[in-house]
């Protein structure tokens, strides 16, 4: 060590070894299936196929963005799913009230945004546990969306903006790229800068790794901790219009297993679920990983229920293999 | 004497950082071995090895002249290695004789535990090393030094053979630390092998029969301690002599008040009022749990008041939380670092600038890392921590850089009103000097400094002013000239209330 005080091991070379070693379960698990699946099926890794990956995955993406920064921050949000269903049922009923695509998107986020805002002061201001007040929201909110549509799928087919908003769920920009997986790259790079490059992203990771040293810091953290849980119902928002727009309907049984999916992807791609420790890369990784499982088994006709199995064990055994590697350094 | 500790040829390197390079060290049996060296030397580590928390890369490990091969907690254990651990934790709920025995089985019959022989023995322990702790008493009503005690007792209760402590007197103050030097005094007539990690010159001296010197992962020399003279030893540590400790002091530069408080009084704290010029450095002393930390934290409006009043330049101010006294231009670089002080998991960059994101963000709130990179380099150039880069989080850094970084964050604040708990804890000799001259470089600056100590000697070097507390009271008030008499200080520090 010596005088090697200061950054002695900068650039690009050192950045990508030390991403690698903190990242290293969850990369080596998505090649494994990646290769697996190569292996498994010649179907897998054909351009449709991954198209397809994209597509299906994209709503679950932008969920697991929000979840992501709410254990950031040391909390979770369970209600997500709900919230989802909520944002897809307003979303399709203001696209036939009022023809308007920007107003049924804005509408259904604003709605998203105000139960956000609930959970979020519940947990902020009065302290009770975030597992607590988020799981409240999620029967209170799946209630809504049941009790605003009488628990029938309201369909957008025939208002007139049909053809536009169709483009989002199904249409291709300059006849090839998916626009869903635009929408989501777009999402990716903006939680990317919020959680890295501005003060919002630096409490929210401090927050998370000790509260009390964050406060003793003359940060204000009942304020700062409300954040989180609007960001995270507003991500749930615009994953359920993504998903409306690709269904074609607006169903209050959307996202039922959103929250457990979106958790399991943040955690199995490395984010510490007490909070303060991880990056967006690792969501990424994470949501593909349990997106190829499904994919996979998909094209291979496996049905559904060994799926939950294989998926259940694989989120479990890459958290072991986290937590070992956590212990060992 | 044989060697009954010898480890040869010891290397462990953490990623890009090698810890300890080749290391060599051998204890004989029943003697006392201190271990020395500057921040991030590699003396922790070096013990972390031969306990078996951190598995070594190379080199041999002998106890008693047998190899051991495999090593973890478990079998050092069962060697008769034990070390005391700064914060073990504890059941607050239940009794000393229940934390000390915790786990022993021997004193279950057919599954029921005999409460009172256990209760018996515990109390025979306690006296025996004239530790002034009851066996029956809850935990939870002790103070932090008493349960550091409690914790040593633990130890002392497996009749190890040898026992390795770190910096076990970090926070302790001077009367508490003369408990802990009759312990291993006593220990030492049992033969018990001690291996003794401080940053305090004096115990070194007082206590061991030879001291190892590392730097930099190397052990740089085994001392004798027989006609050694102190500043040869700390010439050794640093590789180079030391000038002053304490710098001498320029003038407060006015009578101005830049806080004032008045009558607080919460739980813990009674009554307490004092007075902060600006550019002076006001001392509390006492023992630990006198109320020194907790009126810290009433005026910075993290423990709620019952009564009294704040004033900051002569107007009253209400301070609810410590956004509000970050405001009116106060910090508090807390004493417990690990739980108030530091985001361990974070890296060291972000943990600085967390005292004052708005410095190195724009008015959208969006962080200009270039500035904020090249600010904290400048600043922990200047207290030389040691560690990879700015980017490692700060759990990786030893101790004393650990605390390092308390002090950097709190200086980036740029507060007018400074409070510093126990600034040096584990800080090593060199650094210490350098902070003390940096605290008279913002004394200089017209800032102004609550500096809150257990050392006597480091509120003598450096306050202008000191007033004393005893159980949540302010007991005196003692100028410059009055300070320099141990005696009365300590008569304040013990006045009954
Ligand atoms: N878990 C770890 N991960 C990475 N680096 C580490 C780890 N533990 C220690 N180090 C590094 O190893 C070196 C030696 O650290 P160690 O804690 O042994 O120092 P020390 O001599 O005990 O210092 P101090 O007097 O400050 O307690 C330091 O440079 C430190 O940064
Ligand atoms: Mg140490």
């Amino acid at each position: 060590m010596g005088n090697k005080t200061l950054n002695a091991s900068s650039g690009i070379g050192s950045h990508l070894k030390r991403y690698l070693k903190e990242q290293a379960i969850p990369v080596g698990v998505l090649l494994c299936m990646i290769v697996i699946g190569s292996l498994l099926t010649p179907k897998f890794l054909t351009p449709l196929n991954l198209q397809n990956l994209f597509i299906q995955q994209a709503s679950n993406m932008v969920a697991a963005l929000g979840m992501f920064v709410a254990i950031l921050s040391g909390g979770i949000d369970l209600s997500i799913g709900s919230v989802m269903a909520v944002s897809s049922v307003f979303c399709a009923s203001l696209l036939m009230m009022t023809n308007n695509i920007l107003v049924a998107v804005l509408g259904a986020l604003v709605i998203c945004a105000v139960l956000g805002t609930v959970n979020g002061l519940i947990v902020a201001k009065l302290r009770v546990a975030p597992f607590i007040v988020t799981l409240g929201m999620m029967e209170f909110a799946r209630g809504i969306a049941y009790w605003y549509t009488n628990s029938a799928p309201i369909s957008w087919k025939n208002a007139e903006c049909a053809g536009t908003f169709s483009f989002i769920g199904k249409g291709r920009l300059f006849g090839a790229i998916p626009t869903l997986s635009v929408i989501m790259i777009i999402c990716i790079v903006i939680v990317w800068f919020i959680v890295k490059k501005t003060s919002l992203g630096r409490i929210i990771y401090a927050i998370g790794g000790n509260e009390e040293a964050v406060k003793l810091s003359g940060i204000n953290v009942s304020k700062w901790k409300i954040a989180p849980y609007i960001f995270c119902a507003v991500c749930a928002g615009i994953a359920g219009i993504l998903l409306t727009a690709r269904l074609g309907v607006g169903a209050p049984t959307n996202g039922e297993d959103l929250a457990n999916d979106c958790i399991a992807a943040v955690v199995v791609g490395g984010t510490s679920f007490t909070g303060g420790k991880g990056n967006i890369s690792g969501v990424i990784i994470g949501v593909f990983i349990l997106g190829i499982i499904n994919n996979l088994l998909d094209l291979m006709n496996v049905s559904s229920y060994p799926q939950m199995m294989l998926k259940g064990t694989i989120i479990v055994a890459a958290v072991i293999f986290s937590t070992i590697k956590d212990k060992k350094s | 004497m044989s060697n009954i500790i010898e480890m040869k040829g010891i290397c462990k390197s953490f990623g890009a950082v090698k810890a300890l390079k080749d290391i060599d060290f051998a204890v004989r049996a029943g003697e006392t071995m201190a271990l020395v060296g500057e921040n991030g030397a590699g003396k922790s580590t070096l013990m972390k090895v031969l306990t078996g928390v951190y598995a070594k890369d190379s080199g041999t490990i002998l106890i008693n002249g047998e190899e051991v091969r495999k090593i973890n907690t478990v079998i050092a254990k069962n060697l008769g290695i034990a070390q005391v651990y700064q914060q073990f934790e504890m059941m607050d709920e239940l009794s000393v004789t229940e934390n000390i025995c915790l786990g022993d089985k021997s004193f279950s019959k057919h599954g029921l535990v005999q409460f009172k022989t256990m209760m018996r023995q515990t109390q025979e322990l306690l006296d025996h090393y004239h530790i002034p702790i009851d066996a029956n008493a809850k935990v939870g009503t002790l103070s932090a030094a008493m349960k550091q005690f409690i914790s040593i007792a633990r130890v002392l209760y497996r009749k190890p053979r040898v026992i390795v402590f770190d910096e076990p007197t970090a926070v302790l103050s001077d009367s508490e630390v003369h408990i802990l030097m009759d312990i291993i005094a006593s220990l030492k007539k049992e033969k018990v092998t001690i291996i003794y990690i401080s940053h305090r010159m004096d115990e070194i001296f007082q206590l061991s029969d030879r001291i190892t010197v590392m730097r930099d992962g190397v052990v740089i020399t085994v001392l004798e301690n027989k006609n050694l003279v102190k500043d040869d030893l700390i010439t050794h540590m640093l590789g180079k002599t030391l000038g002053a400790m304490y710098v001498t002091r320029g003038k407060i530069r006015s009578e101005q008040c830049v806080l004032e408080v008045e009558g607080l009084t919460n739980d813990v704290i009674k009554d307490v009022s004092f007075k902060l010029r600006e550019g002076e450095i006001l001392g509390i002393a006492g023992l630990v749990n006198s109320g020194r930390t907790e009126t810290a934290r009433a005026i910075m409006g993290v423990d709620k008041l019952k009564s009294g009043t704040i004033k900051i330049n002569g107007v009253p101010v209400k301070i609810k939380n410590p956004t509000d006294a970050v405001r009116h231009g106060l910090f508090l670089a807390p004493e417990d670092r690990k739980a108030q002080a530091m985001v361990l998991c974070r890296p060291i960059r972000e943990n600085i600038s967390l005292s004052k994101l708005s410095s190195v963000t724009n008015r959208l709130g969006i962080l200009n890392s270039k500035k904020e990179a090249e600010t904290i380099d400048n600043l922990v150039r200047a207290l030389k921590v040691k560690m990879d880069t700015i980017e490692s989080p700060v759990q990786d850094l030893s101790g004393g850089n650990q605390q390092k970084i308390v002090i950097a964050k709190a200086l980036t604040a740029q507060p007018n009103i400074l409070i510093f708990d126990e600034p040096t804890q584990g800080i090593d000799v060199g650094a210490r000097a350098e902070i003390y001259g940096l605290l008279e470089k913002l004394r200089a600056d017209g800032k102004s400094i609550i500096l809150i100590s257990s050392e006597t000697e480091e509120i003598q070097g450096t306050c202008d002013r000191t007033i004393v507390m005893r159980s949540g009271h302010v007991t005196g008030e003692l100028n410059a000239e009055e300070m320099k008499d141990t005696k009365l200080m300590l008569q304040y520090m013990y006045k009954d209330v």
